[in-house]
């Protein structure tokens, strides 16, 4: 199945719409909804829209319309425009703010090695942002998978929250990483299921510390 | 497999006579896929490692992503 941030299949282009009902905007804290679409593995539907009205708002105020999201959407990656040739530099800040507040985390099914991304930088979410999941899904591992748009079973037992303390290059995704592919990639900092998101440089060994979940 | 270089988290790799560049394709989740590049990519990257990030590229603008690991 297709999760949030598995690569579709080479032949599939279809956009998304009418996607998940999750609230995962900085302001509402997210919550997991037995039964939400959350996952991307079914929102590949036909255009990629904000996941929620919340969020379509923000991005409406932005002048990022459904137009601009299309446009900027259809770009080949190598030609994605930065994020502030489109987004004012107050939503950015203030999009980058929550993550300065509360952490720069991942949450990965086992300890990370060595450095944590490559070239182009790594996804990572707000400290905020999984704590609120990890609790309203009540530390159910498939709840959270499913609220983060996973894999089924791609944390497994234990997961580890990897949290960059001395991360660098945080910035709004620009959807030319490697990470951010063209039919699940949306402008804005959210993905297609509502997680607030952003992309750093890679995260060296002793940038970092992790704590097993359990 | 046989891995021939390693630069900023894409990995060369050979096997037979075919080339691929293995790379995280996931989001907020890790998803390695190997992308099939050709010979004479597989060189530009030993020679440049830093273009193996602009050859996954230029494979993404024309939809391929690669296979799964």
């Amino acid at each position: 199945m297709l999760r949030n941030g598995a690569p579709p299949d080479s032949t599939v282009s279809g956009p998304v719409v009418d996607s998940p009902a999750l609230s995962v905007d900085g302001k509402s804290p997210p919550g997991y909804t037995e039964g939400a679409t959350g996952g991307v593995g079914d929102v590949r539907k036909s255009i990629l829209v904000p996941p929620t009205e919340e969020i379509r708002e923000k991005f409406d105020n932005e002048g990022l319309t459904q137009d601009k999201i299309d446009q900027i959407v259809s770009l080949p990656k190598s030609q994605k425009q930065k994020p502030e040739t489109y987004l004012s530099n107050k939503y950015i800040e203030g999009h980058k703010q929550s993550f300065k507040d509360s952490g720069v985390v991942k949450i990965m099914p086992g300890e990370p090695t060595g450095t944590i991304g490559g070239k182009g930088g790594t996804f990572v979410m707000s400290g905020d942002q999984l704590d609120n999941i990890i609790k309203s899904c009540n530390g159910d591992i498939s709840k959270i998978e499913d609220a983060l748009g996973f894999d089924g079973g791609y944390l497994g037992n234990n997961p580890v929250i990897v949290e960059i303390q001395k991360y660098s290059g945080l910035r709004l995704p620009q959807g030319n990483e490697l990470g951010a592919l063209p039919e699940y990639w949306l402008p804005g900092g959210y993905t297609i299921g509502g997680i607030k998101e952003a992309v750093i440089d890679p995260a060296k060994i002793g940038t970092y510390t992790f704590r097993h979940l359990f | 497999m046989h891995k021939i270089m390693e630069n900023e988290g894409i990995e060369l790799y050979k096997d037979n006579s075919k080339y691929y560049l293995r790379y995280d394709s996931g989001e907020l989740m890790i998803k390695m896929k190997n992308l099939e590049i050709s010979a004479e990519e597989a060189k530009n990257a030993v020679n440049n490692p830093d273009s193996a990030y602009n050859i996954i590229l230029a494979y993404h603008d024309k939809g391929i992503y690669g296979e799964d690991t």
